[in-house]
């Protein structure tokens, strides 16, 4: 079985494929401090919970957005799994071309989400992922990254404005009764859900827009924490893809896997 | 001549008027630590550079959002200037009325924005209006056709969101916030810059838009007005914004002053 990892700036995702099929999926924080033994124990502690050994994983998948991990990641997979993992980053074959100015600094992650979105609904396309930056990713018809938007995140802004604003109270990140705020609580929730859902639609208008317009079947595809709960808001998202990432990941490792065996 | 103060989370903006007329305004920061004695001379000093002295002062108001500032700025005031600070306060006289569950508890710089987006454009007009604020917050104040309150957001700010995002994501540079040549970036700053400023302006319209819809099903459609540090900025690229106007809150800290000035 394949273990597709995903590193983020604030949470690695973890998922274990059989074939084309997701098993099992997990969520550990990302701590640029812990050693590649702490992390190969969690590893392995958390396959075993879900009825997984170590033997069971002949292959790792790794894409990273916090570059110091990497090294830490591969030496965990040396030791723990045997095995020596693909690395998603500059000269990896993954089958996305990449027409930016500079295709080194496109982050791996980018690369991966471009690989499914075009692999699971074609293109041209855009994806709106929902991490520590709200990223949106532009894919050609013929499947090529294109470049993308990157914006603040939800959970980073809001934290941000608990800390900045003195006279304002910590809120739950649900939807208000109305978007017409009577209490303090219901006029943050509503700014914060309804302004994010206005964010979305204003860029993926623009980029749709920039892609041929709205004649040219631009499929929007939206991951990650927030994506369920702003994608009911707004109307642009057509489909929610919680495991974008990790497909990607499959996706590309199977491609250099088929290209390594001929 | 009156001395109009607001308190924000990252900046004291300070405006002096001659009766309606704003002749001279200053922007400093919200000092947690600055004592009476420093305001005061900051006050005196800032008033000399523009020709004028203590005694040109008669009145002094102010909204703050800072509670620990105002003990501090009234004494400044006080021993300084020699004039009485009133602390605006959401109880006191403003819109004919104010709908919300506790007024107590509403910002009164967002009952002060209200307040000047209706008096200064909607009234003559009778027009709702929605005032957006892009400060530390990004804060949004609804008034109806006939002058009441009603309601309104709060959404994380331009500023605070941007320095998070470079704070938290480690590949990110800051940048600085100029408008973008297209929407989708071929670089990370290009990439940033678009949604920022494009992000930001659809933050302001997705809330407007579905404000205008809870407060004018019928219409008269609302006027819109933006205030704020960024707020020509996000302005230009936003579809529901009419009207910028930097003084806003100034001009709401006036005139609510104005309206309690004189004793119940």
């Amino acid at each position: 079985m394949l273990l597709a990892v995903d590193v983020g700036n604030t949470v690695i995702s973890l998922g274990i494929y059989d074939g084309r099929e997701l098993k099992a999926v997990w969520r550990i924080s990302t701590d640029r401090r812990r050693t590649s033994d702490e992390y190969g124990l969690l590893f392995m502690n958390l396959l075993e919970h879900q009825g997984f050994t170590v033997s069971d994983v002949h292959a790792v998948a790794i894409s990273s957005s916090v570059p110091p991990l990497v090294t830490v990641l591969e030496a965990m997979c040396h030791k723990y799994f045997r095995l020596k993992p693909l690395v998603v980053g500059p000269g990896t074959r993954t089958g996305v071309v990449i027409r930016c100015d500079n295709p080194r600094e496109v982050g791996p992650d980018r690369i991966v989400i471009a690989a499914a979105v075009y692999e699971k609904y074609g293109g041209p396309a855009v994806v709106a992922d929902f991490g520590t930056a709200t990223i949106f990713d532009a894919i050609s018809r013929e499947g090529e990254y294109l470049g993308g938007v990157i914006a603040p995140g939800v959970a980073i802004s809001v934290e941000a404005l608990f800390q900045h604003a003195a006279k304002l109270p910590r809120i739950e990140l649900v939807k208000p009764p109305s978007v017409l705020g009577r209490n303090t609580v219901h006029s943050m929730q509503s700014g914060v859900i309804f302004g994010f859902a206005g964010q979305v639609d204003a860029l993926v208008e623009r980029m749709t827009e920039q892609l041929g317009g709205p004649g040219a079947g631009v499929k929007v595809v939206a991951t990650g924490d927030m994506a369920e709960v702003l994608a009911g808001e707004t109307r642009s998202i057509q489909a929610v893809d919680p495991h974008l990432s990790l497909d990607g990941l499959r996706i590309i490792y199977e491609r250099n896997r088929s290209r390594g065996e001929r | 001549m009156l001395l109009a103060l607001d308190v924000g989370n990252t900046n004291v903006t300070i405006g002096l008027y001659l009766d309606d007329e704003l002749v001279a305004t200053w922007r400093l920061a919200s000092s947690r630590q600055a004592t009476a004695d420093e305001w005061g001379l900051h006050f005196l000093q800032l008033l000399k550079r523009e020709g004028y002295s203590r005694y040109d002062i008669s009145e002094a108001a102010m909204v703050s959002v800072v509670p620990p500032l105002n003990a501090r700025l009234v004494e400044a005031c006080k021993r300084y200037l020699g004039v009485p600070l009133m602390v605006l306060t959401s109880t006191h006289r403003s819109l004919r009325a104010v709908h919300y569950d506790n007024v107590a508890a509403l910002g009164t710089d967002r009952l002060v924005n209200a307040l000047a987006a209706w008096e200064c454009y909607g009234r003559r007009r009778q027009r709702p209006t929605i005032a957006v604020d892009f400060g530390t917050a990004t804060k949004l104040e609804c008034v109806s056709a006939d002058g009441e309150y009603l309601g309104g957001c709060i959404a994380p700010g331009i500023g605070i969101s941007t320095e998070a995002l470079a704070r938290y994501a480690a590949r990110l540079p800051r940048i600085e916030l100029a408008r973008p040549r297209q929407v989708i970036g071929k670089n990370v700053v290009a990439a940033m810059q678009a949604g920022i400023i494009y992000g930001f302006a659809g933050q302001a319209d997705g809330l407007v838009t579905r404000l205008s819809r809870e407060i004018a099903p019928h219409g008269p459609e609302p006027l819109v007005i933006a205030t704020g540090g960024l707020a020509r900025l996000v302005a230009a690229e936003s579809k529901t914004i009419q009207i910028v106007d930097p003084h806003l809150t100034l001009e709401g800290v006036r005139l609510m002053y104005l309206k309690n000035r004189e004793p119940e």
